[in-house]
């Protein structure tokens, strides 16, 4: 099947909307700014920014600005995944997604595709300005970097995405509400706010689960590492997300199949 | 109609919108529980990096104070903001304002009727971020040290958060301004205004444009109330400027509210965007 027409309606879609709703766009390229300003604001009020560097070991400005990137991109581009099949039965669409040829779950694996470009915008609004301030011509590197890594880690949790929207919404129907306690809880496990090396065992283990959170944390690695982390963790990082990413896929389909068979046992409720 | 039987109607409409608020969202939906689930775990991925800021050496119950109290008003700001404010945008796009408004009823029932609502849910929220500083942190040590002044505090807070979401309110029914614009006042604002950060710890020209608004008082009160904070100000000024400024600024919302309305009603109903 040629997936370039799927690709283009989606990336139509996704640009048109992007465009109609400039005030969205703002505000999406504003969060990040936002997210740092607040972390910052209310963390140095109760301590102070030499405490974070000591015991985080990076720039606090640079790692929450990295951090609320990462926050924003990824949700950037999994979030459609996630609300895809109760935005499809809230708008009446479902029914027209289950009888089309195109499979389902192909549908949801080409979404955060187009969403890519958003992540691009978002870098050279957030990381770009603040990274080349602090640290010159290295930042400025380092931050394509980071684009680059966020990218991967947006794409590689698809799957994982794919698996969780279409399981919350098999076994406990398309609430809105349920996916709302269910992405928080993702976004923490990822350990983009706070370092997966300081949170408890048991939570870690869980973290180890998500194929993006591996990324996630070579992008700390980068930040600690002044923009080259070493060759040896790099790859473990890349081979540990793409395989659990790889993994997820089957789990995916079959949720996604699951989901489809139950609507068309079951119907699609009005 | 006596001044009476308008009273009595206006408190069995609220009645009525507090009674299907409490269907809808309680008992058939759900969302009031599972939205106060949902708002500890996005509140967590908030406190959870501010407490790599601690001084080892400063007690974590001190912290984990400043942060409940800090968290404590962004959340009043936040339920003024989407509570009240936005609630009236929301009626107007699902169409129950136009309703309200030729029912004749008042469209502050729509306010009043939720005021418990949102009072619950602000107790509840405030609970669950008490609860997840203790296990994240430490339990926050509430002591009031001045009770006459932390009630003056809280009374003064409202007062200024009923205000500011009449103002919100009647400007997004007139203007038709998206939710986007709406997320970005809501972190901003409190902020800006000093209500999460003691004055004392802002920069001059921070403290000084937060010390024009009526939002920096009525925290800063409250933070001294309960011994977190020295006032940047005497206190009989600050207890002066506590009373008058947030009175000054309801009759303002008031009549802003008013004359939102009236432009409302002759030029008609602005189209709303989707969010």
């Amino acid at each position: 099947m040629n997936v370039l027409p799927l690709i283009k309606s989606e990336m139509l879609l996704v640009y048109g909307e992007l465009l109609r709703r400039r005030q969205a766009l703002f505000t999406y390229v504003a969060y990040p700014y936002i997210m740092t300003f607040f972390i910052i604001f209310v963390g140095s009020s109760v301590g102070s920014l030499e405490n974070f560097e000591v015991r985080v070991g990076v720039n606090p400005f640079l790692f929450f600005i990295a951090a609320s990137f990462n926050f924003l991109a990824i949700l950037g581009i999994v979030d459609d995944v996630l609300w895809s099949p109760i935005y499809d039965d809230n708008i009446g669409t479902l029914p027209y997604v289950l009888s089309s040829t195109t499979p389902w779950f192909l549908r949801l694996l080409i979404i955060p595709i187009p969403r890519l470009v958003l992540t691009i915008i978002l870098g050279f609004t957030s990381l770009v300005p603040l990274f080349t301030y602090f640290e010159g011509v290295e930042g400025f590197l380092t931050s394509l970097l980071l684009m680059g890594l966020a990218c991967l880690a947006g794409l590689l949790l698809s799957t994982f995405a794919i698996f969780l929207a279409c399981s919350v919404s098999m076994l406990m129907g398309e609430s809105w509400r349920l996916l709302n306690i269910v992405r928080p809880l993702m976004m923490i496990l990822l350990g983009i706010y706070y370092p997966r090396v300081l949170m408890p065992f048991t939570i870690r283990v869980i973290s180890y689960l998500l194929p993006s959170s591996h990324i996630v944390d070579l992008t700390l690695y980068t930040l600690v590492g002044g923009g080259t982390p070493e060759v040896l963790t790099v790859l473990t990082m890349l081979g540990l997300g793409i395989a659990l990413a790889i993994a997820y896929g089957p789990l995916s389909y079959g949720s996604t199949k699951s989901l489809e068979m139950k609507k068309l046992r079951e119907g699609v409720k009005t | 109609m006596s001044s009476f039987s308008r009273a009595r109607l206006f408190m069995n409409s609220a009645r009525t919108v507090f009674v299907s608020y409490v269907k809808a969202e309680l008992l058939r939906s759900k969302g009031f529980f599972l939205g106060l689930i949902s708002m500890s775990a996005w509140l967590a991925i908030l406190m959870l990096p501010m407490t790599l800021f601690r001084d080892p050496r400063t007690p974590a119950d001190t912290i984990s104070t400043y942060m409940f109290i800090g968290i404590a008003i962004f959340q009043a700001y936040s339920v003024s903001t989407w509570d009240w404010g936005w609630e009236l945008r929301d009626s107007l796009f699902r169409g129950v304002l136009e309703n309200v408004i030729v029912s004749g009823s008042s469209i502050f029932v729509m306010y009043v009727g939720i005021i418990p609502i949102t009072i619950s849910w602000l107790m509840l929220s405030l609970g669950i971020t008490y609860l997840m500083l203790s296990v994240l942190v430490a339990p926050p040590s509430l002591q009031v040290a001045d009770p006459a002044l932390f009630s003056l505090g809280l009374i003064s807070l409202a007062v200024v958060l009923f205000a500011y979401a009449m103002i919100l309110g009647s400007t997004l029914i007139s203007s038709g301004t998206s939710g986007a614009v709406v997320e970005f006042i809501s972190w901003i604002l409190p902020i800006a205004t000093g209500g999460i950060t003691p004055l004392a710890n802002l920069p001059p020209s921070m403290r000084f444009i937060a010390l024009l608004t009526p939002f920096s008082y009525p925290a800063e009160l409250l933070r001294h109330s309960l011994g977190l904070a020295s006032l940047v100000l005497p206190e009989e000024v600050m207890l002066v400027a506590s009373v008058l400024y947030p009175t000054a600024f309801l009759a303002f919302g008031y009549f802003y509210f008013k004359i939102q309305l009236r432009k409302l009603l002759k030029e008609g109903v602005k189209t709303v965007s989707l969010w």
